[in-house]
């Protein structure tokens, strides 16, 4: 949890942060709770992926009141909140001992695709090389295929950890407009994903790239440049860590590119 | 740890799970793990000025030393002047790129920087590799 504890802590707690919590699964769509629950599961769920222990209700309340008033829940009556669900719910971390209690029972109206119940579902590799596979994406599912059996032959590469290779495919599903990227991995044992740009520079100057790092919590490490170093010229750059969709919109200048080319 | 002259070149050694399809280096392969602040290197001018010939002392001496080269892993050859001055110019940073020998290696060196900007230290070596400077591993 070390690496987990130096992204999230110092992380301020704001409406993305509180968007990005409930995107990993933390309550059931439909259902119906009282606001100080979702405080208090917002905040353990929060303190549970290393952020800052010192976090108090009183942190989680402001950003979630914006949450409250946005499309995410309809208010019942005073305190009490309908969880409408996210259109884009990413993988559950693990345990859930922190949920809160459930006040009804959900309607059981799907609010997701089935391929995202079953990557939430799939505990190997194995499992989520079928996802890719079975979603169009056979040329990334290939390739995690082919690192998988190098970490098994080959004592000095590592296996990717599973909740990172779930978040990319989470991506990569979420976000089916994107080509294909070239799939590794990240010295830290995650799933490491970049596409090279369209050189599109009058001299040819070179390709500039994009690449995310997959951590096994809600964030993605990335990078960014629109073409190679040259001295004297300008290009432009972004790197961060960030939630995933955030990290998408963080990129949205390079990835426009991709997709137009 | 004496710092390499700009004009100098290292070579990077970049496992297969690092080497995308059509044998590129991938920005992993330059990005430092978190718990560590170098990626190794071999000082290609050490063994000769030429090119070719200091890659094939490289790979000799890294076989002395045990590792593995494998036949989908690729030298990265890089020049150090220009890859301090493409992170100084994104990060702000320096970087530090030195001679660090290890097992009796001469051309033993790293690149030395803080894993923090790991992957844009990285993306930016990277982006610095074209196909010309590429070299099979074995």
């Amino acid at each position: 949890m070390s690496l987990l504890n130096e992204k999230l802590l110092g992380m301020p707690f704001g409406t993305a942060t509180v968007e990005e919590l409930l995107r990993s699964g933390l309550l059931e769509p439909d259902a119906i709770y009282r606001r100080r629950e979702i405080v208090e599961a917002l905040k353990s769920r929060f303190v549970e992926l290393g952020g800052a222990a010192t976090t108090t209700s009183q942190d989680v309340i402001v950003p979630l009141k914006r949450a409250l008033a946005g499309p995410l829940f309809d208010r019942v009556r005073s305190g009490f909140y309908r969880y409408v669900g996210t259109a884009a719910r990413v993988p559950t971390l693990g345990a859930h001992s922190h949920e809160p209690t459930r006040m009804e029972i959900p309607s059981g109206k799907p609010t997701s695709e089935p391929w995202r119940t079953e990557l939430d579902n799939a505990a190997t590799t194995t499992a989520i090389v079928t996802m890719l596979r079975s979603q169009a994406r056979q040329t990334v599912a290939d390739r995690i295929d082919y690192l998988h059996a190098l970490a098994k032959d080959d004592p000095e590469e590592q296996p990717i950890a599973l909740e990172s290779l779930r978040r990319m495919a989470f991506f990569l599903l979420s976000h089916r407009g994107l080509p294909d990227p070239e799939v590794g991995a990240s010295p830290n044992g995650f799933a490491q994903v970049e596409w090279i740009l369209p050189d599109v520079s009058a001299d040819q100057a070179g390709n500039g790239l994009l690449a995310m790092e997959f951590l096994p919590s809600p964030l993605v490490r990335f990078a960014a440049l629109s073409a190679p170093y040259r001295p004297g010229v300008d290009r432009l750059t972004v790197h961060g860590t960030l939630p995933a969709d955030e990290t998408f919109a963080a990129v949205r200048a390079f990835t426009a590119g991709l997709v137009a080319a | 740890m004496t710092p390499l002259p700009d004009s100098d070149h290292v070579a990077r050694y970049c496992r297969p799970s690092m080497v995308d399809e059509s044998g590129r280096p991938m920005t992993s392969a330059f990005a430092m793990r978190g718990d560590e602040g170098h990626l190794p290197v071999n000082w290609l001018e050490c063994f000769d000025p030429r090119v070719e010939v200091a890659v094939n002392r490289v790979r000799d001496a890294l076989l002395e030393q045990d590792v593995q080269l494998r036949p989908n892993g690729r030298f990265a050859l890089l020049d150090v002047g220009l890859v301090k001055a493409a992170v100084k110019r994104s990060l702000g940073r320096s970087l530090h790129i030195n001679r660090l020998s290890r097992d009796g290696d001469p051309s033993g060196a790293a690149i030395i920087g803080d894993p923090d900007d790991g992957l844009m230290v990285a993306a930016e070596i990277k982006a610095l590799v074209r196909h010309n400077r590429v070299r099979r591993a074995v």
